[in-house]
């Protein structure tokens, strides 16, 4: 009976991570993350972007339409192809938090990020140091690992914005052009990787 | 010898209709989603149509599992998720199953 029971709790604990996965194994969430990264890239630190900068009430408004669009069209996106390309192959699901106190830590960053542009206080974001948000970023991909039911290819990424951070400082840029570097490298790192999934997914399963 | 009427004693507590591996099966793939699809729960249990329906039935006739039917793109969708009663019993069903594991490993 122990050895029964030692086996179906294994295979308990095994299904409920490959569920957990599943929700990842089309890089369709990889896809919309990416996108994220570059549209935060381009409108909150491009110099191009400069005229939604400011301090007054009516420009604090546009940013927050501007935050909202953004990660509401992510999100539409994001729904879209999987009701497009995966339920048709592997039916319909939504996926529950594997770690809720990650999910809420990982949320938080976010909504903190998105605040400072909101409130216009990016000039914190560009006084941190560029190893510092190297060690933010590097958190968000493990902690993309642990919520996704590690998923390993999250723990072989992470690196990449350590390294951003060391050309950062060996190039010595400024702090604005460090975070833009950073967001963008994230940005093709998280896009690349979810094509890649998404291109073996459609291969690998059939309508 | 008191040790061993621990055991049986959690044995006895498991829910047999959570024990049964199909139905453990989609009870464990339903706890790691807030709602699935049939054809979701059909390619993750490695069910048969017949057996899923059967194991579902079940499940949802002890209130474990609730049922919901909608369309989308008019076509029929069926999508289930788990009851309070039903992540209930499965948690309880897996807290039981470790506490006989670890008794058997603290004997060995």
């Amino acid at each position: 009976m122990d050895e029964i029971s030692e086996r179906k709790s294994e295979n308990v604990e095994d299904l409920k991570k490959k569920i957990h996965r599943a929700w990842y194994e089309d890089g369709i969430f990889e896809i919309g993350f990416g996108i994220l990264y570059l549209i935060v890239g381009l409108v909150f630190i491009s110099p191009g972007m400069k005229f939604l900068h400011g301090p007054r009430l009516s420009m604090v408004f546009l940013r927050l339409v501007v935050v909202l669009a953004i990660v509401g069209g992510i999100f539409w996106l994001i729904r879209k192809l999987k009701e497009k390309v995966v339920w048709s192959r592997l039916g319909y699901s939504v996926v529950r938090d594997y770690n809720p106190k990650m999910g809420l830590i990982l949320a938080g960053v976010i909504f903190l990020f998105f605040g400072f542009y909101i409130l216009d206080l990016r000039f914190l974001l560009s006084g941190i140091s560029t190893f510092l948000l190297g060690f933010i970023m590097f958190f968000l991909f493990v902690a993309h690992y642990v919520q996704t039911g590690k998923t390993i290819r999250f723990l072989v990424l992470s690196p990449i914005p350590l390294l951003v951070a060391g050309v950062n400082y060996l190039l010595s840029l400024t702090p604005d052009d460090g975070l833009f570097l950073m967001i963008y490298i994230v940005g093709c790192t998280f896009l690349i990787s979810g094509v890649i999934v998404y291109i073996k997914f459609k291969r690998k399963s059939t309508v | 010898m008191m040790k061993d009427k621990k055991i049986i004693k959690d044995i006895i507590a498991l829910e047999r209709l959570v024990h049964e591996p199909s139905r453990l099966a989609i009870l464990t793939i339903l706890s790691g989603v807030k709602e699935a699809d049939f054809n979701f729960l059909l390619n993750y249990s490695k069910l048969t149509r017949g057996n899923l329906s059967v194991h579902l039935s079940k499940l949802e006739e002890a209130g474990y599992v609730n049922i919901n039917k909608r369309f989308i793109n008019k076509m029929p969708n069926t999508v289930y998720n788990l009851t309070k009663e039903g992540h209930k019993a499965f948690t309880e069903y897996l807290t039981n199953m470790e506490k006989i594991i670890k008794r058997k490993k603290k004997e060995k």
